[in-house]
């Protein structure tokens, strides 16, 4: 059975970065966000407009934390509140908001984690960007 | 300098000299359609719709939106709703009975002030103040319109757009929002028109991530910003680069603000008129852009996840002026094809960028130390910015020149 998500603040010194601009900037996570999976628990960074990396894959009874680098973004694997969305049968959805307040976003500099216990394959998105910001977790 | 600015003028440097991820998936997904969106017939006006009025039917703005069916009107009475709604009804218009005392208050407590999810959510003559993240916000879905709208002090974006197409942004106005003041992104190809429309006291008048393709931005008025209007690039968008947006007949002018509010890489545009970073085959016709700092237009190189080489713009018939570093400029590298034209300007860099002199095509690599320049602020945080929640107050704007007109779709197709 999955575990409540949890949200925490964490010091924003450690993945302060900016999505960029004007041919300058720099990206988080180094342009690892086109698909590749990643093993164990895992990190999952959430810039503008983006998931980093966009797949992810874990053991059960491991943790994704999602690290909130921009704001107005949010996680939600609801079936109800998205197309996209799915998981595994059995398994409980998860959501960084509570209930059906889905446009609840996350501040910047926060995190928000689930534990994942039931193997399978879990699609989420953003909800205020459903259509651009998609993302899996692969439970094995 | 600070370490990461130096790490990335190296990278700079080796992008200069040919490094590969140049542009990456340029063509993947290139739009076949023109820029331009032609102009269309009037939208079709629904022959039978209900009408709910708040607060005489419904207390609150979003009870009346949720007993709302499709082809319904929902009239709003003057008054300051303090309440963040969510359409998920399609064909649903929203109107304020006067733009400027049917107001609805995030307090700098709710999120957004008007969500649309569905197909033809059209919002009218109606104000959104102080929400933590925008004033009105369509999101995924095929026919949307905002007109007649005020958005002020609104955290990241006044009037926003995303993954949305067929739509039109009319008679609006935008201010004192960090990122921008309007955003229409995520769509190719968008079917947008934006028209007649003021955004002020931003950090960027406008902004917009891989949109294009049938998009026009005309007879606006950009002014009062970091920088006044920023088609951009994101490889963590789909549909990269951003490619064919027309932007034409807009009055852009003293994008200097050092007192709007403003997120880091709004600064690292400012004192910029018209700016394309990284994007392919954009029009820029007719404008009148004067009083900035640093360029009247700018054709700029972008990083996001590789370098992306603007290319195939065509900045033509614009009338640039009293810029203080130059009113054309092009940076270098850029990835060729860019054509000036036609210019009523005094300076450029490079020098002859707009009167076909050979090599001038190449760009200069000073224009692109400007932005460097700039970016090393952000990188230390080292830069002016306001306060969104402070932002000046707009005075009173034209309301919708009839209420009662009966609702419709959206725009036409």
């Amino acid at each position: 059975m999955a575990q409540e998500g949890t949200r925490r603040r964490l010091l924003r010194t450690g993945f302060a970065g900016v999505g960029s601009l004007i041919g300058l900037g720099g990206c988080i996570g180094g342009g690892g966000g086109s698909g590749g999976g990643v093993e164990g628990d895992v990190a999952v960074g959430v810039g503008d407009y983006y998931f980093d990396p966009k797949e992810v894959t874990i053991e059960q009874g491991e943790t994704v934390t999602w690290k909130f680098e921009a704001p107005t973004h949010n996680v939600s694997a609801v079936p109800g509140h998205a197309d996209y969305n799915s998981v595994p049968e059995g398994a409980e959805p998860f959501a960084s908001y509570e209930g059906d307040n889905t446009f609840e976003t996350v501040e910047e500099g926060e995190t928000y984690s689930h534990t994942f216990e039931t193997s399978g394959t879990y699609k989420y998105v953003c909800i205020p960007h459903k259509t651009s910001m998609k993302g899996t977790v692969i439970v094995e | 300098m600070h370490r990461r600015t130096v790490l990335k003028a190296t990278a700079l440097s080796a992008a200069v000299g040919g490094s590969v991820g140049m542009n990456p998936g340029v063509g993947d997904n290139r739009c076949d359609c023109p820029a331009p969106q032609p102009e269309r017939e009037p939208p079709a006006v629904y022959d039978d719709y209900e009408t709910i009025t708040v607060p005489d039917d419904h207390d609150t703005i979003q009870a009346a939106v949720d007993a709302a069916e499709a082809r319904t009107l929902v009239l709003v009475k003057p008054g300051i709703y303090t309440e963040a709604v969510q359409v998920d009804t399609p064909r649903v218009t929203i109107r304020g009975l006067n733009r400027n005392t049917v107001i609805l208050d995030g307090e700098f407590e709710r999120t957004i002030g008007i969500v649309g999810l569905e197909d033809e959510v059209v919002v009218e003559n109606m104000t959104a103040r102080n929400y933590r993240e925008h004033g009105f916000f369509w999101t995924g879905m095929e026919g949307y319109r905002g007109s007649y709208l005020t958005a002020y002090n609104n955290r990241m974006y006044g009037i926003y757009a995303s993954g949305a197409v067929y739509g039109r942004f009319d008679n609006c106005y935008a201010s004192g929002s960090d990122d921008a003041g309007f955003y229409i992104g995520h769509a190719v190809p968008c079917h947008a028109i934006m028209s007649d429309c003021v955004a002020e006291y931003n950090g960027l008048g406008f902004s917009g991530t891989n949109s294009g393709g049938r998009f026009t931005i005309k007879d606006c008025v950009f002014r009062y910003n970091k920088a006044g209007i920023l088609p951009n690039t994101m490889a963590s968008v789909e549909e990269p680069p951003q490619h064919k947006m027309r932007i034409e007949n807009n009055e852009v002018y003293a994008n200097n603000n050092t007192e709007s509010p403003s997120r880091d890489y709004a600064f690292m545009a400012f004192g910029t008129g018209i700016m394309v970073a990284g994007g392919d085959e954009n029009e820029i016709l007719n404008n009148e852009v004067y009083d900035h700092v640093n360029f009247g237009i700018t054709i700029s190189l972008m990083r996001h996840r590789g370098w992306w080489l603007p290319r195939g713009n065509e900045i033509r018939n614009n009338e640039v002026r009293e810029s203080k570093r130059a009113d054309l400029a092009l940076t270098m590298p850029n990835g060729g094809g860019n054509e000036f034209a036609n210019n009523d300007h005094s300076s450029a860099r490079p020098w002859g960028l707009s009167r076909g002199i050979p090599g001038a095509g190449l760009g200069d690599p000073w224009v692109t130390t400007v932005y460097l320049n700039q970016m090393a602020q952000v990188e230390t945080d080292n830069y002016p910015e306001g306060d969104w929640r402070n932002a000046p107050h707009p005075d009173r704007k034209q309301s919708m020149p009839d209420v009662d007109a009966p609702p419709g779709e959206a725009v036409s197709r």
